[in-house]
């Protein structure tokens, strides 16, 4: 393998992990969101606000890591 | 964190546009240091329109559970990917900006978001250690 195809397999590596650990954050974090909102429905903003925060959080790493990994395996 | 999701938005609206502000003025102040200001730029209006989504999004399916009814699809993580690589694309390829600065102009509003929310869990703190303490 030439220096190239270890740069694709680097990004997919970068970019698939990165994924991993966002969708098991943003399921746990769903998961007990709507869990709270079948609850307590009158809570359904403050849930969701929080969620909202969560999520953009937990989601940022995983975009820039794609981001970086198509940039760099280009 | 007893904010509601529209006045976060409308808090993040007003922060991207200061942050547009100070990418102007560095961007027309120092012209050597255009790459950076113009990436961070493209990359926060890049962050706003992701935030946007996640919030239509994350309503949707508060809507959803608080109706009792599933709902089978995602939460467009995919949407906002295609958004911050295609904004990467526009700023490094097409408008030749850097792309660390990009990156971080796309980083920039979630963490803003975090200290928004943090700071207004505080003040909500304090507001019911007052209501408790019997100052309201």
């Amino acid at each position: 393998m030439d220096l190239n195809t270890y740069g694709y397999v680097a990004a997919g590596i970068v970019f698939g992990l990165g994924a991993l650990g966002a969708g098991i954050g943003n399921g746990l974090i769903f998961s007990k969101t709507v869990e709270g909102i079948s609850r307590q429905p009158e809570l359904r903003g403050t849930l969701t606000s929080t969620a909202f925060i969560g999520v953009g959080l937990v989601e940022a790493m995983p975009i820039i890591s794609l981001v970086l990994a198509f940039m760099w395996a280009k | 964190m007893n904010v509601d999701l529209p006045a976060m938005l409308r808090r993040l609206t007003r922060i991207t546009f200061f942050f547009l502000s100070i990418g102007c003025i560095g961007f027309a102040v120092w012209p050597d240091y255009k790459p950076y200001f113009g990436g961070f730029m493209i990359g926060v209006i890049g962050g706003l329109i992701g935030s946007f989504h996640l919030a239509w999004k994350v309503s949707r399916i508060g809507d959803l559970a608080a109706a009792g009814r599933k709902s089978r699809s995602g939460l467009g993580f995919l949407s906002r990917a295609a958004i911050g690589v295609l904004a990467a694309l526009v700023s490094v390829e097409g408008l030749h900006f850097n792309l660390a600065a990009t990156a971080a102009g796309i980083l920039a509003l979630p963490l803003v978001t975090l200290l928004l929310g943090l700071l207004s869990s505080r003040r909500l703190r304090e507001r019911q250690s007052a209501d408790e303490r019997g100052e309201k």
